[in-house]
């Protein structure tokens, strides 16, 4: 096992590195948003966990749904969380959406040489309205309505795409988000064992989880 | 000076505390303020005002303003006391307004770029082998919790208020706003009111009116100087009024 010890063990397999897959998914609703994640946590080919959580509490109104290094998103998912708690502190106001994922696509940028192996999607409800946005690896930041990230995406993105319609509910949004995440899961090794929800609305933001 | 500790042995090179618990170099830089030519802010609905007495001098470039201050596109302020001190603080304010929009991508609320200025102006009555910012600052603005005035102390203290004045003649344009200030004036009545009363400040200390104005409507979020004609123009409307 050459290199065994100076790389950590989730990131190589076989001298390859393997960086763990996932089926994420982020939805804008009329009245909130929907962001998910499947359950399955990979080493190259073994299943090390079948209960990771890939999706995160920013505030009360914002969320993050993650695929990548599991390690790296906790560690982005908590700086954003302690800075976003901060602005409300200092500021005086909710940080907004835009504002929490600028921050966040600012860590990400600001570490594009030792990266944060993870993508990201921003979700959440301020003033504006429900929004979303998409994050990569080096720190982009693009706004969008759907979106999915991680190795079932294009599995995923099949389904959003045919079944996403604008102002819908966010009960109809969590069924399509749950087809489109099953559909992936039946296709992709690396995604499985169950769906992770966090379902923002003007009620808060509200945690479910289904079990496979 | 009876009742009190005389001034003498704590109001040299370091600020420290008097045995009655006052620091006299900032005492003495708000004496500075107090004495400085009137700036005031004004909020309504429809925007801010901020408004100063400059002395202007022969053959001055036109629309040149020393005393109010573009801090970002949506943001201004107007100083009184030492111009140099302000420079540097105006400065800062300016950095911090664009840093914002790095770090948040959105323009920096009002009260913040204030909060980050008082925090300068109080580092400077605590650390040693400095003096105190000779200079108070209003800040003015729109932004996403809506039109917003500041006025800041060399303390490093700072209140919002729905209009203020600073300066010699503040008691002066203070009784005036107090009496016709009105939440739903429109932003050209609070320019009108502006002028008069600085207008009433210069009359009431025997000087010619001389003001600038600048003003940040809630409809565009723009800071506007302006121009010496239209600001004569009220000028000569509230004679005419009399």
């Amino acid at each position: 096992m050459e290199g065994y010890g100076s790389q950590p063990p989730q990131a190589q397999q076989n001298g390859l590195a393997w960086i763990p897959g996932a089926t994420t998914i982020g939805v804008v609703c009329a009245d909130g948003v929907v962001l998910a994640a499947e359950k399955r946590v990979t080493y190259g080919y073994f299943v090390a966990s079948k209960g990771g959580k890939k999706v995160f509490r920013i505030t009360d109104c914002i969320g993050a749904a993650c695929a990548g290094l599991v390690g790296d998103m906790q560690i982005l998912a908590k700086e954003v969380e302690a800075q976003a708690e901060l602005f409300n502190m200092d500021v005086g106001r909710p940080i907004t959406v835009r504002a929490a994922s600028k921050l966040m696509a600012n860590i990400l940028f600001n570490r594009r040489y030792a990266p944060l192996i993870t993508q990201t999607i921003v979700g959440g409800l301020d003033d504006e309205g429900a929004s979303l946005f998409v994050l990569d690896v080096l720190g982009s930041l693009i706004p969008d309505k759907y979106a999915a990230v991680g190795s079932g995406t294009e599995i995923a993105m099949g389904v959003l795409e045919e079944g996403y319609k604008e102002g819908m509910s966010v009960e109809e949004a969590k069924k399509l988000v749950t087809r489109a995440i099953k559909s992936a899961i039946s296709r992709d090794a690396m995604s499985g064992d169950g769906i992770d929800f966090l379902i923002i609305t003007k009620e808060g933001l509200a945690e479910e989880t289904i079990k496979f | 000076m009876s009742v009190f500790a005389a001034p003498g042995a704590y109001d040299r090179a370091i600020t420290v505390f008097s045995p009655d618990g006052r620091l006299f170099q900032v005492e003495y830089a708000m004496e500075l303020v107090n004495r400085g030519a009137t700036i005031l802010g004004i909020q309504c609905t429809e925007g801010v005002v901020l408004a100063s007495e400059e002395n202007i001098e022969a053959l001055e470039e036109a629309g040149y303003s020393w005393k109010i201050f573009r801090v970002d596109e949506h943001v201004g302020a107007a100083i009184v006391g030492l111009s140099s001190d302000a420079r540097i603080l105006i400065d800062q304010a300016r950095i911090y307004a664009q840093s914002n929009k790095l770090t948040y991508d959105e323009p920096i609320d009002i009260e913040v770029v204030t909060k980050r200025i008082c925090d300068i102006q109080q580092m400077y009555t605590q650390h040693a082998g400095v003096r105190p910012f000779g200079v108070s600052l209003i800040f003015g603005g729109v932004d996403k919790t809506g039109t917003r005035v500041f006025g800041t102390h060399p303390s490093g203290t700072y209140r919002g208020y729905k209009a203020t004045a600073l300066g010699a003649g503040r008691e002066t344009v203070l009784a005036v706003l107090k009496d016709e200030y009105r939440e739903d004036l429109s932003l050209e009545d609070s320019t009108k009111l502006a002028v008069k009363c600085l207008v009433k400040a210069l009359e009431a200390r025997q000087l010619p009116p001389r003001i600038k104005v600048a003003v940040i409507p809630t409809a565009t979020k723009r800071l506007e100087m302006l121009t010496d004609e239209s600001i004569e123009g009220y000028i000569k409307e509230l004679g005419s009024s009399k």
